[in-house]
């Protein structure tokens, strides 16, 4: 990994990578994620003395406060969210005294000026070397102004000077709201910074149970033979949330699934099931046959749409015990929105591994449970043995569950004992909370400590992003074209619209029970 | 057994996660080889799916999710209990998880949205019916269609031949594979029977009968009443596989004749009465073939034993006695094999068939 700092004195073997002097800067410091997700994540890494030994956090913010009070409300949002509680009090002590706040509007020049003198004083306090991580913790409207106010107050260094201190950006997604505003988007980033200083964040990059997808591929013979078109009947990639839209009714009713989830959590997760291995583990060995894979992904058939295409918006319902609100009542939507909040799709990957396989995608909000699964199908045995063996629900699946109960499963099938030949299917199962023990870190934890030392492996390269929302846009003109007459059509509770049961009942499947 | 007792509904996963851990490092196994949901809406028979659900743990261990309905509109609610039931001993005690959902009222019809989240995936879903599932109950469909086989339980059933008639209707709209309980249990007399008649020639004076007898164990219980069904399944299955058309069914003095036509002659079948304090409520006791070239065969079940002891005459000779066991294994394996497991076949859909024709009433 190029970015790496190489302690000439540490063993080979050592696992731990070394971090050099930084400062954070977080846009947006007052909002929601830096409490549940990024200050949470930054304890935590001080905690296992994974940040640099010199380092500060800068929250930048509109609203009017001290570093004394920014201070206070990270500590209780730390004390609430992080995944060690309680909070180290003498920890925090020294972990708090890092923390500072810089109030200024993000559209103002001034204070990025005054940010600068601030960097530069807290360069020479802490010896933090003026390398610089700058988090977009905003609403997506705000990347393009933030980027330009930072090029042009001198707070971004020219990337090709590798004897000088670096500087990166961070952006959450979305990035974009189709491909044209995604090009424009890529197009006006590119103008202040290099692509080597853009660290595009989907969060599920750093999860350990997505970065275990390429070990479990490439560390182990005996999947790899059985990878392919030969033995695979189907894929099945389900990412699915029995939460509703909560307090986002403003952005859902702008986004819709397919942008909050498919265009880019499922993408990822579907490149990293179909790539071809790698030549490397370096960042752009595995983002370039990432981005083959979506590059081979056939567009959409728009004269055979309905096909592999489904949406659906969910009505009122009963999760977990409560009954729920459809989608048209929650807040801040449209009472007669059109909104997706489920998305089926069938995708096929043009390639000689995955020819003819069909990649069944599904998401979805209000489902009976909170689960994101890969289900790879792998073709039935021919049934001449076992007449029990009648068919694909039979077939052996392989399960690697992403979230929650994190692990591996494969269903193979075991004789009944007794005096037949009676067959029963039966689990093979890894859990990750049952072999490891401790917690694994949290994907911010992960994503935020490889920003700071340069590796670029677990963020969205622009050509992914750009391939991803190529196969996505023609999906959303259609359906901004073609009203939906049923909507709402699944309840609360289910598994989704019965169009997207007939998307696969076609081909004589059916989506996985999960 | 661990149980936590009305927890709630979102908890649910939580808990069994829990009791896990506190069997943790104990000598428990815990082991699942399918789901299974029991439905029932009839109070008086909870405690017999309690009993079956016993049974089918100390053999194959499951998820069970127990589901005590009422459509009574006094109680209204939804409780939910979870538990660990242990079956075998020392190093081999496994471990089963027991979900038992009491749903009332308006709650009922939330009984799929607790139930779709908790079962196993990539396991069979067995779904056990415990009443009649042409009957409007809105939670069937949404359950019958997550489940791999679906069980009957025909004691449940006050009206056969009605059930059978709307079963036939309802057949494109029920997606699993369907098993019967009482049918499952005349499993070995089938078998003793396909034996005897096991030839061309016997199978020619079987259709040459002029009378058949079953004697039925007539024990009722608090969850068995009706005890002629197996018996009229068994005369059903005879007659739907030779071909009999059935010409007329009475209820004459409490006992059921059927008048069959068998090619050009008639068939009496006539279920009897008997009872056998040691054997099972419903099980067939005995089964007697009179034909009119004057054949003669009797199959009477041992008292005390699974042993059918087969006497078979003619005007001519008389055969030495012979037996036959009533299925390979105990009773209670083999009616899981074969609710379980099995390939049904067309003989049950045949029999269904031939019991949907009947229009009398059977009790």
């Amino acid at each position: 990994m190029q970015d790496i700092f190489l302690n000439p004195l540490a063993e080979s073997t050592q696992s731990t990578k070394t971090a050099t002097p930084c400062v954070l800067v977080i846009f947006g410091a007052t909002g929601d994620l830096t409490a549940r997700k990024l200050m949470p994540a930054l304890y935590n890494l001080a905690r296992e003395g994974q940040l640099p030994a010199h380092f500060a956090c800068v929250g930048f913010a509109r609203r009017d406060k001290d570093h004394a009070l920014f201070r206070q409300e990270m500590h209780d949002a730390v004390s609430r969210y992080s995944r060690v509680k309680p909070v180290d009090d003498k920890l925090w002590k020294t972990f708090s005294e890092q923390l500072y706040y810089h109030q200024a509007t993000f559209t103002d020049a001034e204070g990025y000026q005054r940010l600068k003198v601030f960097l530069e004083n807290l360069d020479k306090e802490l010896g933090t070397k003026g390398n610089r991580v700058f988090y977009c913790s905003t609403p997506p409207s705000y990347f393009p102004n933030i980027m330009q106010m930072l090029g042009e107050n001198g707070l971004i260094y020219d990337a090709h000077n590798e004897e000088g201190p670096w500087s990166r950006v961070i952006v959450e997604k979305p990035f974009g709201h189709d491909l044209e505003s995604a090009l424009d988007l890529h197009r006006h980033t590119r103008k202040y910074l290099d692509e080597s200083q853009i660290y595009r964040i989907d969060h599920y990059l750093g999860k350990e149970t997505v970065q275990n997808l390429l070990t479990f591929r490439f560390a182990n013979s005996l999947f790899e033979d059985l990878w392919n078109n030969r033995h695979i009947d189907h894929v099945q990639i389900t990412v699915g949330e029995d939460l509703g839209i909560g307090t986002r009714g403003h952005f859902f009713e702008e986004a819709g699934l397919m942008r909050d989830i498919v265009q880019n959590h499922v993408m990822q997760l579907l490149s990293l099931v179909a790539m071809e291995p790698p030549g490397s583990l370096r960042a752009n060995a595995i983002r370039d046959e990432k981005v083959k894979v979506l590059e081979s992904i056939r567009p959409i058939d728009l004269q055979r749409f309905e096909d592999h295409c489904v949406r659906g918006q969910y009505q009122a319902g009963f999760i977990n015990g409560d009954n729920v609100l459809g989608y048209r009542e929650e807040n801040d939507v449209a009472k007669n929105s059109a909104v997706e909040t489920y998305v089926a799709l069938q995708l096929y990957i043009d390639n000689w591994r995955w020819a003819g396989v069909p990649f069944y995608i599904r998401g979805g909000k209000r489902l009976p449970k909170r689960a994101t699964e890969i289900a790879i199908h792998f073709k039935p045995v021919p049934n001449v043995l076992f007449g029990q063996t009648r068919g694909p629900q039979d077939a052996n699946i392989l399960v690697i569950r992403i979230q929650p109960d994190e692990g591996i499963s494969l269903k193979i099938n075991c004789k009944v004992p007794g005096m037949s030949n009676l067959v029963q299917p039966v689990k093979m199962d890894f859990r990750y909370g049952s072999y490891f023990g401790a917690a694994p870190p949290e994907a911010y934890e992960r994503l935020i400590c490889d920003c700071i030392l340069g590796d670029s492996t677990l963020f969205a390269r622009s050509d992914e992003v750009l391939a991803s929302w190529r196969l996505c846009t023609p999906i959303l003109q259609r359906w901004a074209e073609n009203q939906p007459q049923e909507f709402p059509n699944y309840k609360a509770g289910t598994w989704g619209p019965k169009e997207s049961d007939h998307m696969l009942a076609k081909a004589g499947r059916s989506w996985r029970l999960m | 057994m661990q149980t936590r007792g009305n927890i709630e509904l979102a908890n649910i996963q939580q808990e069994l996660v829990r009791l896990w851990e506190t069997l943790e490092g104990t000598n428990k196994i815990r082991a699942c080889l399918f789901n299974l949901i029991v439905y029932t809406c009839d109070e008086k028979r909870a405690d017999y799916f309690q009993s079956l659900i016993r049974l089918v743990v100390d053999r194959l261990p499951c998820r069970i999710l127990f589901v005590k309905g009422s459509h009574s509109k006094e109680k209204d609610n939804i409780r939910t209990t979870v538990s660990a039931e242990l079956s075998g001993s020392g190093d081999a005690v496994i471990a089963c998880e027991l979900i038992t959902i009491e749903a009332s009222g308006q709650h009922l019809e939330r009984v799929p949205f607790v139930i779709v989240p908790n079962i196993v995936p990539d396991l069979p879903v067995y779904l056990l019916w415990g009443g009649d599932p042409t009957s409007e109950d809105s939670n069937f469909m949404p359950l019958q269609s997550i489940a791999t086989r679906l069980i009957f339980d025909s004691e449940c059933l006050s009206d056969l031949p009605s059930f059978s008639r709307r079963l036939l209707a309802k057949q494109s709209e029920i997606r699993p594979e369907i098993a019967d309980m009482n049918w499952a249990r005349t499993r070995g007399w089938r078998d003793v029977i396909s034996n005897v008649f096991h030839n061309q020639e016997r199978i020619s004076h079987l259709n040459d009968s002029s009378e058949i007898h079953i004697i039925y164990n007539q024990k009722e219980t608090e969850s068995f009443h009706h005890c002629h069904t197996q018996a009229v399944f068994l005369q059903g299955w005879i007659a739907a596989q030779l071909g009999w058309q059935l010409k007329s069914c009475e209820l004459i003095n409490d006992q059921l004749h059927f008048l069959y036509a068998s090619k050009d002659r008639e068939v009496n079948v006539l279920l009897k009465k008997g009872f056998v304090d040691c054997h099972s409520p419903g099980t067939p006791l005995e089964l007697n073939v009179q034909t009119h070239g004057g054949h003669h065969f009797s199959l009477k079940r041992q008292p005390e034993s699974k042993v059918v002891r087969i006497s078979i005459s003619s005007p001519e000779s008389c055969e030495l006695p012979y037996k036959m066991l009533l299925g390979r294994l105990t009773v209670d394996q083999s009616l899981m094999n074969e609710v379980l497991y099995e390939n049904l076949g067309e003989h049950y859909p045949n029999m269904v068939r031939l019991l949907g024709s009947i229009s009398c009433q059977l009790v």
